[in-house]
């Protein structure tokens, strides 16, 4: 039940104008985008004016000015060299969660749907079970007994997606086990784990390629939620969530603090979304003439 | 019908059995090391410490202690807290309320934002109109729950004072100012999952738009409006419902944020005080409330579904 609507959700995505191709332009800014903020996520740190983490370098809650071009937080940090010190972890959360489940996720469905029967149904039950849990619930458990921190966080988060990708490549790998080159495979005395890396896997990669890139958005928001809860990383590290959470006391007098790093995560996060979707349409042409 | 029905709460009864397992293992995991020693203190001399683990029933076997707590808390007993000397029971009296007022809200928002605007798509799919009503439904899709919560309580705090509170108010106390504090939360997790409810209704809406039957009531005379909302919305109903379900685990996950936001004495707000406490028996408690919120919440959409599409074959 939950995968169909998986599907349908994944098939009949927000960002698809009905009838009318989507104009090519959008995914390619979005690719920019991202492509900046990985570039400021490596070299950042380097180009920015003041330390991230240095109390004081201005006065405090500064309105934005020459001096400091995004303002200053309640601690007198720089606002702008601070939002671009939290793309760093914002990207890793997310790129270490996905990978997680990607890997983990990828090698369940793959024993699935290459073994069935027993092996299939204890993995299925267990996919089945893990869908059936609120995922903020699950990983707020996992980090209850983990702690928080940025690996930590992003654990949590990787385990709670690992069933997204398990049922994508069971489904997937089910339907390529019923080619005639797997029975060939079979035939010539080939070895699951050589069917699986050199027939399966390659097959299976274009959905692979999509949902991790769905996931990659989800993971995005995920990690800034529970970094707004407070299982990010550490202060004084910047960080998007936390910097949210923190300027929420000043907003009567100096609502101002909440805008850069809000912004500059909202585009984040539709750059991340959008290229995902240009990247879905070019790897599967059937959801575009939807 | 019966035998769906038994079947749908076998299932819950199981998830939820497992879940409770994995609840109180967390609670443990929160707890680096021996519990009796956290609540003694460090200083506690190992008689104090052994003498706490017995009269808490700690020194037993992990199994018999998981038993033990779940035997409890099918009969709402959920001990009382060794570090606030509350009971938990009360906890969750206080708390559940709260986080069920705040999801029921939000759900009725996203509901009646998102079927009535997906309908409207599906009428004039592919018009200007369609992509009009969806084009902002990228934004706000983008737009996770803690933005959308903070810009609810910069609402509250500088626009709209008189909705927010800094003190909640109970609805038994003020029922009338207890919803006006609840509404700009409500909102905060509704709108959020408007844009996936609509387009789930306008895909089911467009599908059941072009069978034969929408075209025979109309060819029969039928207003338009009933044909839409009366034949063709009901005939859509069972998808949409079934999606429905799907949102509730994202509800919980704007519980988490937005009662943390707004100060709202939750659930999830009350699990995150747990959590920075190293209160094992509150959290657990609280998990475990929220768990069974959500599986119920799940297995009534399950058990309404065929009651709106009698052509389900209820296996």
């Amino acid at each position: 039940m939950t995968s169909e609507l998986t599907e349908t959700l994944a098939s009949t995505s927000l960002l698809q104008p009905s009838k009318r191709r989507r104009i090519p332009v959008v995914g390619t800014i979005a690719y920019a985008v991202l492509a900046v903020y990985v570039l400021l996520a490596i070299v950042g740190p380097l180009l920015v004016p003041y330390p991230p983490n240095q109390l004081n370098v201005g006065p405090r809650l500064a309105p934005p000015g020459p001096e400091f071009w995004f303002g200053t937080d309640a601690l007198g940090r720089d606002l702008l060299s601070r939002v671009v010190a939290a793309i760093r972890p914002a990207l890793v959360a997310a790129a270490t969660a996905t990978a997680i489940a990607l890997v983990i996720g990828t090698l369940f469905g793959l024993a699935a749907g290459y073994w069935r029967g027993a092996v299939d149904g204890v993995i299925s039950r267990i996919v089945d079970f893990l869908f059936a849990v609120p995922e903020y619930l699950l990983a707020i458990l996992v980090l209850a007994v983990l702690g928080s921190g940025l690996v930590n966080a992003a654990v949590a988060i990787g385990i709670v997606f690992i069933p997204r990708f398990a049922r994508t490549v069971r489904g997937s790998t089910l339907e390529i086990m019923s080619r005639n080159y797997i029975d060939a495979a079979r035939l010539s005395g080939r070895g699951g784990a050589w069917i699986m890396s050199r027939h399966l896997l390659p097959n299976i990669a274009s959905p692979l390629v999509v949902i991790t890139a769905i996931n990659l958005s989800t993971a995005t928001g995920a990690y800034a939620a529970l970094s707004f809860l407070g299982f990010g990383v550490r202060p004084p590290d910047a960080d998007f969530g936390s910097m949210i959470a923190d300027s929420l006391q000043y907003l009567t007098a100096d609502a101002w603090v909440v805008v850069p790093p809000a912004v500059a995560f909202v585009i984040l996060i539709l750059a991340i979304n959008l290229a995902g979707d240009a990247l879905r349409d070019r790897l599967d042409p059937r959801s575009v003439s939807r | 019908m019966i035998g769906y029905i038994v079947k749908r709460v076998a299932g819950a009864v199981l998830v939820l059995l497992l879940l409770s397992v994995l609840i109180f293992f967390a609670g443990r995991g929160l707890v680096s090391g021996n519990p009796a020693t956290l609540i003694a203190g460090s200083k506690a001399s190992p008689e104090t410490i052994a003498a706490l683990e017995h009269s808490l029933g700690l020194d037993r076997p992990i199994i018999v202690q998981y038993l033990d707590w779940l035997g409890r808390a099918v009969t709402g007993d959920f001990g009382v807290s060794p570090f606030s000397g509350i009971e938990n029971t009360e906890v969750l009296r206080q708390q559940l309320p709260v986080s069920l007022e705040l999801a029921l809200m939000s759900l009725c928002f996203a509901v009646l934002i998102g079927v009535p605007l997906g309908v409207i798509a599906a009428k004039r799919a592919g018009s200007w109109l369609d992509t009009a009503l969806r084009a902002p439904m990228i934004l706000i899709f983008a737009i996770p729950g803690f933005i959308s919560g903070t810009i609810a309580i910069f609402l509250a705090t500088n626009v709209l004072t008189n909705l927010y509170s800094p003190v909640y108010i109970r609805f038994e106390d003020n029922p009338l100012g207890n919803l006006q504090i609840m509404l700009l939360p409500a909102l905060a997790v509704g709108i959020p999952t408007a844009p996936l409810i609509m387009q789930v209704t306008r895909a089911a809406m467009i599908e059941v738009l072009g069978l034969a039957f929408v075209a025979s009531a109309r060819t029969n005379g039928l207003p338009e409006r009933r044909v839409t909302y009366g034949y063709a919305l009901k005939a859509a109903t069972p998808p949409i419902l079934t999606f429905i379900g799907f949102t509730f685990g994202s509800l919980i996950g704007g519980l988490f944020i937005v009662e943390q936001i707004f100060g709202l004495p939750g659930l999830g707000r009350g699990m995150l005080q747990s959590i920075s406490t190293r209160d094992f028996t509150q959290l657990t408690a609280q998990a475990l409330a929220l768990a069974a919120a959500f599986i119920v919440g799940n297995l009534i959409v399950d058990l309404l579904v065929p009651v709106v599409d009698r052509r389900i074959a209820l296996r």
